[in-house]
């Protein structure tokens, strides 16, 4: 999924984003509290990971902000503040978790697919279609209960059209969902990552549909 | 601790000292009255039986005498009959007094009137009273003569009837005194209780006292006595006092907690980055990231122990002469060394100024002070060191030339973890730098201030009292 972070220090907010990219995920991170205020109206996440004390703008400020704009991503709260003060106002403000530092890279993904899959409507972390399944966790995908062996990105994009199966994912959502703001991918990259996807898993099952993207059938 | 429990044993309680000594004061008083009404009513009886051994001996002279009034005018021997066989009895209607026993004598005729029980051996007694032992009982008799009549009368009592009398008295005057003790003890008692109500009020304001969260007593200095009010309003202000130290340590161990948890979040995050990686360098890059969080960390641990060494409760640092302008100017050459872009003008470091303190502390100080300049100032900023003596006092001054505090904040600037939001050039320290300098300058008997020179920027003010061999 994609993910972003907003962390002011370096070196939490660098383990964060490294801890995540391991797990597969497209992380972006910001620092500022002012910048990531703004984050949400040109990009889409699947979740945030959010740090309370920020410089510029404090967490609590941005959350009520982005909840007053009605994005209503999912807010994961990181905090080094005990009590549970924060805890009950940052709830109250439209967070979906919190979690004081220091906190398990583990647990933290977790909670975070957690809330991914609240917020798709899914009640476990496996995604189908068909006889295609996913796992999130385990990040295994079976196609007729044969294991298939996908690369990072190709497990990226096949998890992106199965969470909206039968429906169009455009190429810059899926292109953001890949890369984030990072390296700037070659224009015929995800062209060559759906070829390589559909060599695995059969070429009838993702489809293509001119002008707007590609979409994930039975 | 020893002198202290045995002092405990032999402390009485407040209410236990004020009732003895009540107690105490209410027996003297009683004995006294008991001793004076006893002595009293044993005089009153002795002089009552003699009034009346008077008054009888009197009023039988008289009788007598009366009988015969124009014999007596002449000078003459009375004339009265012997009547030896006359018995008088007084009907005892005097309850529990006894009569009196009585005889009126003629010299010339022998007893005219006598009561049955008066005694023959008191018959040859001489006027006046007189006390007298007959057949083993004690008898006071009065006697009386009259010359001209030659008329004696003679009234005797026994001394037993004296001592009955006595004890009359004494029941009827002293036996109230004997329940008045108990009673008064009892309204000592009662009246030590009452009045010491406020007292025990107080004792249990204070005992539901939570010590974690003091507060101040819920009692009205009005509705106490002008004794207590002082004693409540000390306490409520101590309860305050205690109250604001509480709140600052909390607030001082969660800004410590939460300046302690990002490092460490980061610290585990990166090893647990390492750990997962599979690539050398990143694994490589992550350790030494970690590596730079622990860092990070034991500086905020170093510095946490330094202030806790400089709480006002700790043993005060070991102390020796320095001169403030040679530390000052060894600090500052450091300093210049590493911040070619800041220009330091120094000033009055020549002149030895020496103060008693702590080499290792004021170099910490110093260093803190310059650090913090040196944030705030632009890249070709000024920062001014100068020192000087003001009476017994040496004082450091370190001016910069930054954007200066708003007067709002600047008496929180030597908090513990306060940071200022106008760092935001990145450079930012701990927040504990300030209240290093701030708890220093305590440690050494002086303190620190801040204050906004016209020109703008920021001047941070030592003072340090000199040492004693300089004043």
């Amino acid at each position: 999924m994609r993910i972003l972070v907003v962390e002011d220090d370096d070196i939490l907010g660098d383990g964060l984003c490294e801890g995540l990219r391991q797990d597969g995920h497209t992380v972006d991170w910001l620092t500022d509290g002012r910048v990531a205020e703004q984050a949400l109206e040109a990009d889409t996440f699947d979740t945030i990971v959010l740090d309370l004390s920020l410089p510029g703008r404090s967490g609590l400020d941005i959350l009520a902000s982005w909840r007053r704009s009605q994005h209503l991503t999912p807010v994961l709260v990181l905090t080094a503040r005990e009590g549970t003060r924060d805890c009950i106002a940052a709830l109250d403000l439209g967070a979906d978790d919190y979690v004081v530092k220091p906190v398990d890279l583990a647990e933290l993904e977790a909670r975070l697919r957690a809330l991914l899959r609240r917020a798709t409507g899914h009640a476990d972390n496996r995604l189908s279609c068909g006889t295609l399944t996913l796992d999130r966790a385990d990040h295994m995908v079976w196609c007729a209960d044969e294991v298939v062996d996908l690369s990072a990105y190709e497990f990226v994009v096949l998890e992106a059209l199965l969470e909206r199966p039968g429906r169009v994912v455009s190429r810059e959502q899926l292109e953001s969902r890949l890369y984030g703001w990072g390296d700037g991918p070659e224009s015929n990259s995800l062209h060559v990552l759906i070829h390589k996807l559909r060599s695995h898993i059969g070429a009838s099952r993702i489809e293509t549909v001119r002008g707007l993207g590609y979409r994930i059938v039975s | 601790m020893k002198p202290l429990i045995s002092w405990k044993r032999i402390t009485i309680g407040l209410h236990a000292r004020l009732i003895l000594w009540l107690l105490a004061l209410l027996g003297t008083l009683w004995v006294v009255l008991w001793s004076n009404t006893t002595s009293t009513v044993k005089d009153t009886a002795s002089q009552d039986i003699d009034q009346r051994l008077k008054t009888t001996a009197t009023l039988l002279l008289g009788l007598y005498t009366r009988q015969a009034p124009d014999k007596a005018s002449r000078d003459q021997a009375p004339a009265i009959e012997p009547s030896r066989g006359v018995v008088l009895t007084i009907p005892s209607t005097l309850g529990r007094e006894t009569p009196l026993s009585f005889e009126i004598i003629s010299l010339d005729t022998g007893i005219l009137a006598t009561t049955p029980d008066f005694p023959g051996a008191a018959r040859d007694s001489s006027p006046g009273f007189e006390d007298r032992t007959i057949e083993d009982q004690q008898w006071r008799i009065f006697t009386l003569a009259d010359r001209r009549q030659r008329l004696v009368s003679r009234a005797a009592i026994l001394q037993s009837n004296g001592t009955t009398r006595a004890d009359n008295l004494q029941r009827d005057f002293a036996s109230p005194l004997i329940w008045l003790l108990p009673v008064f003890a009892m309204l000592a008692v009662f009246s030590v209780w009452r009045g010491l109500a406020p007292l025990r009020r107080l004792e249990k304001a204070i005992a539901v006292q939570d010590p974690l969260a003091p507060s101040p007593l819920d009692i009205d200095p009005a509705q106490v006595p002008s004794e207590l009010r002082p004693l409540i309003i000390t306490l409520d202000r101590l309860m305050q006092k205690v109250k604001e130290v509480l709140t600052r340590q909390r607030a001082f161990t969660a800004a410590a907690g939460h300046e302690l948890r990002t490092p460490l979040a980061g610290c585990r995050a990166q090893l647990q980055v390492a750990r997962r990686s599979q690539d050398v360098d990143k694994r490589q890059g992550a350790i030494d990231k970690a590596q730079h969080s622990v860092d990070h960390m034991s500086a905020l641990v170093e510095q946490l122990l330094l202030l806790a060494r400089l709480d006002p409760a700790a043993p005060p640092p070991d102390m020796e002469p320095l001169d403030l302008g040679h530390l000052v100017r060894q600090i500052v050459d450091n300093v210049v060394a590493s911040n070619p872009d800041i220009r330091f003008r120094m000033q009055g470091i020549d002149r030895p100024l020496f103060v008693q303190g702590n080499p290792t502390l004021l170099d910490t100080l110093i260093a803190n002070l310059l650090t913090n300049a040196i944030r705030f100032s632009l890249p070709q900023g000024r920062v001014d060191v100068s020192l000087a003596r003001q009476c017994d006092q040496a004082i450091i001054r370190v001016i910069d030339q930054g954007p200066g505090i708003p007067l709002k904040e600047r008496d929180k600037v030597f908090d513990p973890f306060y940071h200022c939001e106008r760092d935001a050039s990145g450079k930012s320290g701990n927040g504990l730098g300030l209240a290093i300098v701030q708890a220093v300058a305590n440690a050494h008997g002086g303190w620190a201030e801040v204050v906004a020179p016209d020109e703008g920027g920021t001047e941070f003010r030592i003072y340090l009292p000199l040492a004693i061999s300089t004043v």
